[in-house]
């Protein structure tokens, strides 16, 4: 029984570790304290995870522990008065200047980590708006309102004139010609 | 200001009609014309390549803990074997109690059958004893009112077998119901 456990557990390791590492890394920003969420998420998550769930929805039970991991970390770390873990980060970037980013990963971090973590759950993960209060904790009808700002706000950034992205997809649609 | 929530009904076959990457003329038209959608498609093509670049970049290079530490770090010092050896602990303090449970249930069970088998056996004599003691023939009578429907088609004596045979159904009822309750699982983990 043990070892089944521990097989199963492993496959599902196996499956979802990257993209999880990968979510973590780029809402919360750095590395080592994505390496803590991380531990820490697969961690709770053996402790606690319900027994009848199916794979898509202890999948979407990870992804809720490292949301709100995340969320607590970031709490911890305005009450320390410590700088913020977007400035921690991203350097210092400015956020009114979209222009000061100079790769994708700074231009994703422009938007807030809320914004951020929306986007991702929905259209990389590809979650519905439901799931995404699940995961979240964010009510089903702030989560459109959010997913809603998040989109106009984060378009407006890629597509103002001279923005990365545009430089960006103007070389790959070079490249591809 | 509050803002006006605007959700696209295209929104789905929009997404995946870029997931494809083959946006069909009719959809690309849409796009162009709405603005939600409009917003989409830059959002949704950034965050695609995103990904890629990070897989590709990031991610590839990483070494990440192994799934064997991170079990080891969840369950330190062999305590998901404790939590078996609790389990098989919880067992054997609850067998007398369980053990107990069925001999009451065998030993009503027993009685039961042999108070049938009685009360069948002495019909008439319990009949004419009920009728010939003054107080328990009112009872006779009432009792005969109360159930005439089913004592023209049952004899009387046969009323206490069909009470004894309800408790027993009651009592096999809540045994059962019991039994399943111990025999549920306790762990709600399924690792």
């Amino acid at each position: 029984m043990l070892r089944d456990a521990k097989e199963s557990f492993s496959r599902f390791y196996q499956q979802y570790s990257r993209p999880l590492w990968l979510y973590i890394i780029k809402i919360c920003g750095d590395e080592s304290l994505a390496d803590d969420i991380f531990q820490d998420t697969f961690v709770k998550f053996l402790k606690a995870v319900p027994g009848q769930l199916n794979e898509y929805q202890q999948k979407a039970y990870l992804y809720k522990i490292a949301t709100h991991l995340i969320i607590d970390l970031k709490r911890k770390i305005k009450r320390l008065k410590q700088e913020s873990l977007e400035e921690h980060h991203s350097g210092g970037v400015d956020a009114t200047d979209p222009l000061a980013a100079i790769d994708l990963d700074k231009l994703f971090r422009l938007l807030e980590p809320k914004a951020r973590t929306l986007l991702w759950l929905a259209y990389i993960e590809g979650y519905s708006h439901r799931e995404i209060q699940e995961i979240t904790g964010i009510k089903e009808k702030a989560v459109k309102v959010y997913l809603f700002r998040a989109k106009k706000k984060f378009a407006a950034i890629l597509n103002q004139p001279g923005s990365p992205w545009r430089k960006h997809e103007n070389q790959d649609n070079a490249m591809s010609l | 200001m509050k803002t006006r929530i605007m959700q696209c009904p295209y929104e789905e076959e929009v997404t995946r009609n870029i997931q494809s990457g083959d946006i069909k003329p009719h959809i690309r038209a849409h796009v162009e014309s709405c603005p939600l959608c409009g917003d989409l498609l830059p959002v949704y093509r950034f965050l695609d390549r995103f990904q890629q670049v990070a897989g590709e970049t990031g991610i590839s290079g990483k070494v990440l803990p192994s799934a064997d530490a991170l079990w080891q770090a969840a369950f330190p010092i062999g305590l998901f074997p404790a939590r078996r050896a609790d389990k098989k602990l919880e067992a054997r303090v609850l067998r007398p109690i369980i053990l107990f449970e069925r001999f009451a249930f065998g030993v009503y069970l027993a009685f039961a059958c042999l108070l049938t088998l009685f009360l069948l056996a002495n019909a008439q004599k319990i009949k004419h004893f009920i009728q010939q003691a003054p107080g328990l023939s009112m009872f006779d009578k009432f009792l005969g009112y109360l159930v005439k429907p089913v004592s023209q088609s049952l004899p009387l004596p046969l009323l206490p077998v069909v009470l004894i045979c309800l408790s027993l159904f009651i009592l096999l009822v809540i045994f059962d119901s019991r039994s399943q309750k111990r025999l549920s699982p306790r762990s709600k983990n399924s690792f």
